[in-house]
């Protein structure tokens, strides 16, 4: 690997007051790739997202984005950057409309006919969004609104997509569904870090996955590799 | 049938309990002195009560006959409740606790007539209640009329069209009688068919609204919608007319109105898009008229002119809501509205104590009114001050609507919205939060601040207890009695909650009941308030070309 990798994190320590959740994390994402990140509840995989987009700045260590150190940068310029993250809990505009959701997620750029392009793009991945396009978001199904979460992320051109449990609550179709769609916008160009509990969908997605336990990664290895790995199997893909 | 009577007693109770509250708070008494159609309008206001209440209990129940039986039953709870309570008063010791009721008043609601009075008062309120479900009967005719007309263009123009005429026709007529009024209308229609004959072929039958919102690349100018431009026309007219038309009076009324609008448009930036509770909006109005009174009155020596010392007052304002801005930019909701009220009455308290600046409790007097050369052209061009400030704030509030209109359709109100559903998502997609913060309080100080100022030139002399909490609770009502986030709703806000009072005089010492009634009343029947902001805040559903699948109806 010649090119720095697009994104690094090194040593990374995040802390809550004095509770550490993250102690000491590297992981690194390349140019296209999926990478997963797996791990139990409570184990950091929420605050490593946040670290990186600057909502839970790290006590510790360092974040890098195409060789440009993150740390210490807002949050709203992470955006500008390439970076976008689909929240937990889908935290679409519960009370604006589909249409008005994503043209928020497009805050940052400038370049209106690109802007349209996402726009058609992110309807034509998700027709359904299209369909409800005035639609209040707060009235979408579950699904939908993870789409629109989804969609809205995409509104905001990253080079990199963070996704933080997209299959949350989601009926095993839909998740089937929403992960061919992260493989498509994958496809595009975006490089991918998927945060999931839902283990087996996440590493059949991605290329490479990390395994984070209270705040540490204790395993590092391709995909496929970590599907048939003994202890991954049976603390996380358990009955699956 | 009759699972629809117990339910039906409770409007009922609910009603008759409202009636009993405005008579013992001698509203009944007090507007009694009024009367309206021959009747008096205290009774008028107590029938309304309990036909709402069998409106409302009919509207619960289903079928025709159920209909009639549930208002039958509220209404005659309603009134049967009033009644019983009149009969109460009457117990010797009872009525000297009413201090605001008059024995005889009281009496006249049971038709001066006891036990016999009152039983006709409930059947008197049993044949409202049926005359409510009645009406709880009838067709949804008229709205789904009114709906027809607003959805098409064509109607809407040709209303307005005639509207227009008829407004202008009762402008002239009254201001210069019959022969001028009817030469004027002819002239009127003309010009109006010539300029919309056009645009009455080609208007396509979308509402206004709708088209005004372009997609941002839009390939077009925005099309200037015919209806549009005659209602502004007809606002034009009106407002020039209307202090001409009318006396002193009037205009003063219709200036602080003003001033509250413009208050009202500041605190809707603030509150309305930007979702951020503040209730101290008072002291950024005091900053400006203290401005305005220190720069423009002989007292402190400075002595500058009214329009040099307009946009200074502004500006002092604008610059105290970035100050104050900075502190709680990391508050929300609940800490947020208490620092802001501590802060309105810090600025109060200032205002109070500083006297070297402010004159302390003795206030500013002799603020300047604006010049021309060397005379004042309050005088020099208007019959009396009030006209020319008439003129001036609706200049000021035409400009600032305009201003925020724009400001919500704008890059910035995309943030504010963004930041008002969910200021931890708004960071994430990449909006300044502390900027965008900190510019809702400094253009919604500026806006206060130009309210400030006009009215301390208006008022000549200004006060500290200009300036107390009440202002700031005023103007948050208005704005959400009329519609938070609306301009218009602003509008009818303030007209609703400060030119209505100063109307109807006999209910000025009940201002604050009904004050709360009404908030009330409004949360639970129409919590969007009056003339709710569009349901979309951000863009319109103009954009629909944009990549619209062919399914789509």
């Amino acid at each position: 690997m010649t090119a720095p990798p697009l994104l690094e994190v090194r040593d990374l320590h995040t802390y809550y007051d004095n509770i550490a959740a993250l102690r000491g994390v590297s992981l690194t994402v390349s140019e296209g790739e999926i990478v997963a990140l797996i791990g139990a509840n409570g184990a950091g995989k929420s605050t490593l997202l946040k670290s990186i987009t600057g909502l839970t700045p790290p006590r510790q260590g360092e974040i890098f984005m195409e060789g440009r150190r993150l740390n210490g940068v807002p949050a709203h310029a992470v955006v500008r950057l390439g970076v976008a993250m689909v929240p937990e809990g889908r935290q679409i505009f519960g009370r604006l409309s589909v249409y008005e959701n994503l043209e928020m997620g497009a805050f940052t750029r400038t370049d209106t006919d690109a802007v349209q392009r996402s726009f058609d793009r992110v309807f034509e991945l998700f027709p359904r969004l299209a369909e409800r396009r005035e639609q209040i978001g707060g009235t979408l199904s579950g699904g939908e609104q993870q789409m629109l979460a989804i969609g809205r992320a995409i509104m905001a051109a990253p080079r990199l997509l963070l996704l933080d449990e997209p299959s949350m609550g989601l009926a095993p179709i839909l998740v089937q569904q929403i992960f061919r769609t992260i493989r498509e916008i994958n496809r595009e160009g975006a490089s991918i870090l998927l945060v999931e509990q839902n283990a087996n969908a996440a590493l059949s997605l991605a290329n490479r996955g990390y395994v984070l336990r209270v705040g540490q990664i204790v395993i590092e290895d391709a995909a496929e590799a970590l599907k048939e790995n003994k202890q991954v199997k049976e603390a996380y893909l358990g009955g699956h | 049938m009759r699972a629809a009577l117990l339910p039906a007693t409770r409007p009922g109770l609910v009603g008759g309990g409202a009636a009993i509250a405005i008579v013992v708070l001698g509203m009944v008494t007090a507007l009694n002195e009024r009367e309206l159609a021959g009747l008096p309008v205290g009774n008028l206001l107590v029938g309304l009560i309990v036909l709402a209440v069998g409106y409302r209990a009919a509207r619960d129940a289903v079928g025709a006959g159920s209909r009639l039986v549930a208002g039958l039953v509220a209404g005659l709870t309603a009134g049967a409740f009033l009644a019983l309570f009149m009969l109460f008063t009457r117990v010797p010791g009872v009525s000297e606790k009413l201090v605001q009721t008059e024995p005889e008043d009281t009496d006249a609601i049971l038709f001066g007539m006891g036990a016999g009075g009152a039983a006709l008062l409930a059947v008197f309120g049993a044949g409202l209640g049926v005359l409510g479900g009645v009406l709880a009967s009838l067709p949804a005719l008229p709205t789904g009329w009114l709906r027809a007309v607003a959805g098409s263009g064509r109607l809407r123009l040709i209303l307005v069209a005639l509207l227009s005429l008829l407004i202008v026709g009762l402008a002239l007529a009254f201001l210069f009688g019959l022969v001028v009024a009817v030469v004027g209308v002819i002239v009127l229609a003309g010009l109006e068919l010539a300029l919309l004959g056009g645009a009455l072929a080609s208007l396509p039958p979308l509402p206004a609204r709708l088209r005004q919102v372009l997609p941002k690349s839009g390939a077009g100018r925005r099309r200037l919608d015919p209806v549009a431009l005659l209602t502004l026309l007809i606002m034009a007219v009106v407002l020039i007319v209307v202090p001409m038309a009318f006396g002193q009076y009037f205009n003063h009324v219709s200036t602080t109105v003003g001033i509250f609008v413009l208050m009202g448009l500041g605190l809707n930036v603030v509150v309305g898009y930007a979702g951020l509770l503040d209730l101290g909006y008072v002291a950024f109005f005091a900053i400006g008229a203290y401005a305005m009174a220190i720069l423009s009155s002989p007292e402190q020596g400075i002595e500058v002119n009214f329009w040099l010392a307009l946009p200074i007052a502004m500006a002092v304002s604008g610059i105290s809501g970035t100050l104050l801005g900075i502190p709680v930019l990391r508050m929300r909701g609940d800490y947020l509205a208490i620092v802001t009220l501590g802060f309105g009455e810090i600025i109060r308290i200032f205002s109070q104590n500083l006297t070297d600046l402010t004159g302390g409790p003795q206030g500013v007097r002799d603020i300047a009114r604006p010049e021309l050369a060397e005379q004042e052209f309050t005088t020099l061009l208007f019959a009396n001050p009030q006209q020319f400030y008439f003129y001036l704030i609706a200049t000021g509030v035409v400009l600032v609507a305009i201003i925020s209109a724009h400001l919500l359709s704008s890059r910035i109100g995309r943030a504010w919205v963004a930041m008002r559903e969910d200021e931890d998502v708004a960071r994430a997609i990449g909006i300044r939060v502390v900027r965008y913060k900190l510019l809702a309080f400094t253009i919604g100080a500026v806006f206060a601040g130009l309210g400030g100022a006009i009215f301390a030139s208006r008022q000549n002399s200004i006060f500290p207890n200009d300036f107390t909490l009440i202002v700031s609770i005023n103007v948050l009502c208005l704005v959400i009695i009329g519609g938070m986030g609306s301009v218009r709703g602003v509008v009818v806000g303030s007209v609703a909650l400060i030119a209505l009072p100063e109307i109807l005089r006999e209910l000025a010492e009940f201002r604050l009941v009904t004050f709360g009634a009404l908030l009330v009343f409004m949360m639970i029947v129409r919590p969007q308030g009056l003339l709710p902001a569009g349901r979309s805040l951000v863009s319109g559903p103009a954009s629909l070309d944009i990549a619209a699948p062919p399914a789509e109806a």
